[in-house]
């Protein structure tokens, strides 16, 4: 396994432990009465989460030109290959447009909050995968 | 010449894909300026409508191609062609209700929550099953017709 698959592997890892963990902690602990700034939790997490995407689409770019090359019939690994890249890019587009809106300073409407819902959710499933897949545990063969 | 008019087509989607994805992540920097941006937002949705109809006759195209092709087998031509037709079918169906509730709504621009919240989802699926129509199409991949 090349270091920087590994080092890569276990910050997704993190990164997916992170954002599932403040997901749910969150409904408990935003509505405490505080000064303390708790919308800073996501702000920073937010700026992880953002590198976490575009390493996420740097591999799985890598690993779907790798199925295409191989060539071959319909295989779990071709599947995963693909699924996992579109889903990625998906959740980049909405993503980042959520996340420029909140830098922007624009009022958090019902709109976003649908769409957090489903970048949240989603970024701790595609993580989560990204990072078995660079630490080894399913390492696609090339053909499958 | 039909290889010309592929390429012009495969060049629209494309565009089409790259404008309505930059537009829909950029557009909280140029919320100050609604006006512009409905406009913008006014000829986008033309262009995503002839879009649409445009990758649907090239997916059905591509989908009866690949149907003929290997039995009753599944090929990943088979499996990409079908998967990429049903999700297109399924935007194109959001987006012509949305843009017909657009049009006809009142005051102009106002919309359901719900039907803003589709808006979410076409916006992130249409770029991803455009842009893959428009480089298969550009490769002359059999199943993009």
């Amino acid at each position: 396994m090349a270091p920087w698959h590994k080092a890569a592997g276990i910050a997704l890892a993190l990164l997916a432990l992170a954002a599932a963990v403040n997901m749910l902690a969150w409904e408990f602990y935003s509505d405490i009465e505080t000064t303390a700034p708790v919308h800073l939790v996501w702000d920073v997490l937010n700026g992880f989460m953002a590198g976490g995407i575009l390493i996420a689409l740097a591999y799985q770019g890598r690993e779907k030109r790798r199925q295409d090359r191989a060539g071959g019939g319909v295989t779990y690994a071709y599947l995963a290959a693909n699924l996992l890249l579109l889903a990625t890019i998906l959740l980049a587009i909405w993503f980042f447009r959520n996340w420029l809106a909140g830098l922007s300073g624009i009022e958090l409407v019902e709109r976003h909050s649908f769409v957090w819902q489903l970048v949240n959710g989603l970024f701790v499933v595609i993580m989560a995968a990204t990072a078995g897949r660079l630490l080894g545990r399913r390492q696609p063969a090339a053909a499958g | 010449m039909m290889d010309a008019l592929k390429r012009v087509c495969a060049v629209i989607l494309g565009l089409c894909a790259v404008a309505v994805a930059g537009h829909y992540i950029l557009s909280p920097l140029y919320t100050d300026s609604a006006r512009a941006a409905l406009a913008l937002g006014y000829y986008l949705d033309i262009l995503m409508a002839v879009s649409l109809l445009i990758a649907l006759a090239f997916q059905w195209q591509g989908k009866r191609a690949a149907a003929g092709g290997d039995g009753g087998g599944l090929s990943r031509e088979k499996l990409a062609a079908n998967a990429l037709f049903y999700v297109t079918l399924l935007v194109a169906l959001w987006f012509f209700r949305n843009w017909f509730d657009l049009l006809t709504s009142n005051p102009p621009g106002s919309q359901s929550v719900a039907t803003q919240m589709v808006w979410d989802l076409i916006d992130g699926l249409l770029p991803i099953v455009l842009g893959i129509t428009a480089i298969r199409i550009w490769r002359g991949d059999n199943a993009a017709g």
